[in-house]
């Protein structure tokens, strides 16, 4: 037969669990939605604020790294607080009676029995009547097949709903929180934040020491960046580095392109003799991805086509690709901001290599200081470990980097920035210039007169009859054939697939 | 705790709803309808308290009285109050009698002395005369120049009250309708409820009660029963509901609610508080069980507590009744755990 003071109190265990659970419940999903918050921050930043043209600085990023923890551990604290007040509040023994006393519809029966038995209260043994063996039988009838465990089960909806209420509330919170942070960068700061961005995309899909070193490097290169006392000067030393070693991961990628080129057109080569095409990328270690087509020609030939997959890294080599375009950039931009400073100071080496595009209005065809620099770069990238500005790399040899036409930006349309040419009016317009004529022009438009259009031989002559006769004598004279001495300095950024077909 | 029973509680418990059960069909009887102020009156009698019963002429209050009394088998007595009676009248007087050549004042009892005492029209007495009545309720007991008498128990006053033709009348003072455990309120019968008076009443049938005790053992056995009453458990929290309730119907108390605040001057003294559970004490009782539930509470809350709210001349101007304070008193009540 049960004892109805063992059955409260058995109760009383499993209520008082089970609320601490339901209060566990109740924190639970806030605690993961900061946790996937924290996580997620970069996906977040790249969905919301920095599609704006806004970033959290690194200085920044750190602050809300330490609200994220800090709400962590709040909430953890309250998830113990909340369980362990939830667990006193229910282990209480007429509470509990109260409960049962709900459960079986005993009409105030067991409380009155737990008010009289209460361990915790012995005067309450005094009150009792005759009657209380009748209340006592009464309640084991009411408790007889009162099984703890089977009545009393975890509702978690109820919880959870609330939970999922809080949750939102913590992320509408933590969201305001990093918004707070946010802020528009300078140039300085959003390549800084760019190359930590890559940094971490190489630290995060590659394994390799190089790779890491440098990311290593990237970071380094970042906080110089972002260091208020470091010269322009320096900075853009430091970016025209990273440039050039960006440029050295490029022409990797370019020659594991070959490679993946050979591999793939060897698929669409079909039988016989055959001309196939193809184009590819690959990661520099030459397991790289390939791409290609091909079509084969010549007897008994049948159209081939092949294609090359493998390799990892794509989405690194992308953003090191928009990363060389912000480069580039943002040190135009540094010495568009410290340009004349620059120029007194005769620091146009700066500029070495670096593949700026001009400022709009500049005349690309006056050798400006700035413009007479090239040929190899002379600043190293940073060693990890070291401070960067001290520890530049040698120039990785090969490239002639600083040449106004090579391939720096790297830039591809489809690959998100349309490039836009500094300069683009290569030519002089009417009345500018230093004695301009036409013998100088490449080309030039005319109208055929209709009196001459009239005495042609061959074909059909429309007459124009709707615009003016010309009443001057005119006459055909040479056109300038020889091409600018200067390289256009409209940086064309050629896609990678076309640099092997347009010479 | 009283005397020990020598039959098992859960015999007692049965024997009391068979008491109850019987004394309830037994008054119907003559009474039609009006079940709830015939029980009413019952709970009373067995929780030891008075009635006041509230009704307009031809209702059936006397009758119900007497057909209560005679079920019960107690002796009855009837007084008319009228507004020249007298407390000696009531309680009784000293008269000069000749014993043996000797002249000695000797007592002679007045209609007080008896287990049912009907007091009509109380309100039309003195309040002289109407106070004479307070000792005997209370004290169950009189004092007739020193000397004190007790009055055979169960005694048990039932006064009505008329609430038309106020003219000439003594409200009675709060003093006395506190000391009445219920007011019963008797209402109009139903049209079907009045056409079964008329063929009752109207008919060459005349319909008796017959009492449930054997005689002579009548007093026995309802002190028995209200022994069993007073030993009904109340558990702490149930204390702490009827408390609840009392603190919300006293104005300018902390736990008042606005109502109580606004329309009543005085509230339920803490006898109110012990009719509301010796009211519920019957109630559980009669639903079988040793201990009072928040429901048996609630059942007794109007006819316990309606006669000891006292309204201001706010509650009276717009007549609002005790009734309605006391139900929404009811209604924001929260009960403990």
């Amino acid at each position: 037969m049960v004892n109805p003071i063992e059955q409260i109190g058995e109760s009383r265990r499993r209520l008082a669990r089970l609320a601490a659970m339901r209060a566990a419940i109740w924190v639970t999903l806030p605690l993961l939605a900061t946790v996937l918050f924290a996580l997620g921050l970069d996906i977040i930043a790249a969905l919301t604020w920095e599609s704006f043209g806004y970033i959290l600085t690194d200085a920044r990023e750190l602050m809300v790294g330490n609200v994220l923890i800090g709400a962590f551990a709040a909430e953890l604290i309250a998830l113990a607080i909340l369980a362990l007040l939830a667990y006193r509040r229910a282990n209480d023994f007429l509470t509990t009676a109260a409960v049962l006393d709900h459960h079986v519809n005993g009409h105030q029966e067991i409380l009155t029995l737990a008010t009289l038995s209460d361990p915790a209260n012995p005067q309450g043994r005094e009150r009792r009547s005759p009657l209380f063996p009748m209340l006592w039988r009464r309640a084991i009838a009411y408790l007889d097949l009162f099984e703890p465990r089977r009545e009393f089960k975890l509702d978690a909806i109820q919880p959870l709903q609330r939970s999922a209420i809080a949750a939102g509330a913590v992320l509408v919170v933590l969201g305001l929180v990093a918004v707070a942070f946010v802020v528009v960068p300078t140039p300085d700061q959003k390549i800084a934040h760019r190359l930590r961005a890559v940094a971490r995309a190489l630290d995060s899909s590659s394994a390799t020491p190089a790779e890491k070193d440098l990311a290593k490097a990237m970071r380094d290169v970042a906080r110089d960046l972002e260091n208020p006392k470091l010269p322009a000067e320096q900075k853009l030393q430091e970016l025209a580095a990273m440039k050039r070693e960006l440029e050295k991961i490029e022409q990797q990628q370019q020659s594991g392109s070959s490679m993946a080129k050979n591999s793939s057109g060897g698929a669409g080569g079909g039988s016989g003799s055959g001309n196939s095409k193809g184009s590819g990328r690959g990661s520099g270690s030459g397991a790289g991805e390939g791409q290609g087509s091909g079509q084969g020609k010549g007897p008994g030939a049948g159209p081939g086509s092949g294609a090359g997959s493998g390799g990892k890294g794509s989405k690194s080599d992308q953003k090191m690709v928009e990363l060389g375009n912000d480069i580039s950039k943002a040190q135009a931009q540094i010495e568009a901001e410290t340009g004349p400073r620059d120029q007194s100071k005769g620091l146009q080496q700066a500029n070495n290599g670096s593949g700026a595009a001009p400022k709009e209005g500049d005349n690309p065809n006056t050798r400006s200081p700035r413009n007479q620099g090239r040929g190899a770069g002379n600043v190293e990238l940073p060693k990890p470990g070291n401070e960067a500005r001290n520890n530049l790399p040698a120039p990785s040899g090969g490239t002639p980097s600083g040449h106004r036409d090579d391939k720096g930006a790297m830039g591809d349309t489809h690959l998100g920035e349309m490039p836009k040419a500094g300069n683009y009016e290569r030519f002089y317009k009417a009345g500018e210039g230093p004695g301009i004529a036409i013998h100088d022009a490449r080309y030039v438009t005319f109208r055929l007169p209709s009196t001459a259009i009239g005495n042609a031989g061959a074909g059909r002559t429309v007459a124009d009859t709707e615009h003016p006769v010309a009443a001057a004598g005119f006459t055909n004279v040479p056109l300038k054939q020889g091409r600018l001495a200067d390289t256009p300095d409209e940086r064309q950024l050629m896609p990678p697939r076309y640099r092997d077909l347009i010479h | 705790m009283g005397a020990a029973p020598q039959i098992s509680p859960n015999e007692r418990v049965a024997e009391f709803r068979k008491t109850f059960a019987r004394a309830e069909a037994e008054v119907a009887r003559v009474i039609v309808g009006h079940r709830d102020p015939i029980r009413k009156v019952l709970t009373a009698l067995f929780c030891g308290g008075h009635v006041l019963i509230e009704g307009v002429p031809g209702l059936g209050k006397t009758l119900m009285v007497k057909a209560t009394a005679e079920t019960l088998g107690l002796s009855f007595k009837r007084i008319q109050f009228t507004p020249d009676l007298m407390p000696s009248d009531i309680v009784g007087t000293q008269v000069l009698a000749e014993s043996d050549g000797r002249r000695e004042f000797n007592f002679k009892a007045g209609p007080i002395f008896a287990h049912i005492v009907l007091g009509d029209e109380i309100n039309r007495a003195t309040p002289k005369t109407q106070s004479a009545v307070l000792e005997a309720m209370e004290e169950h007991q009189v004092t007739v120049f020193g000397t004190t008498y007790q009055l055979d128990a169960p005694f048990f006053v039932l006064a009505t009250q008329n609430p038309i033709e106020l003219e000439g009348t003594y409200l009675l003072p709060e003093a006395q309708m506190d000391r009445f455990l219920f007011k019963v309120v008797m209402g109009a019968p139903k049209p079907e409820e009045l056409r079964e008076i008329l063929a009752r009443t109207t008919g060459a049938t005349s319909y008796k009660v017959q009492s449930i005790f054997d005689a002579g053992r009548a007093p026995e056995k309802i002190e028995a029963e209200k022994a069993l009453v007073r030993e009904v458990m109340a558990g702490e929290p149930v204390e702490r509901y009827i408390i609840s309730i009392i603190g919300a119907c006293t104005p300018g108390g902390p736990n008042a609610i606005p109502e109580v605040s606004q329309y009543l001057r005085f509230g339920p003294s803490p006898r109110g508080a012990q009719s509301l559970i010796m009211c519920a004490k019957v109630n559980a009782l009669l639903e079988g069980r040793v201990t009072v539930s928040y429901e048996d509470v609630d059942d007794a809350i109007i006819p316990s507590l309606r006669h000891r709210l006292l309204r201001n001349f706010q509650a009276e101007a717009e007549n609002v009744s005790a009734e309605s304070i006391l139900e929404q008193a009811v209604k924001r009540l929260k009960r403990p755990r």
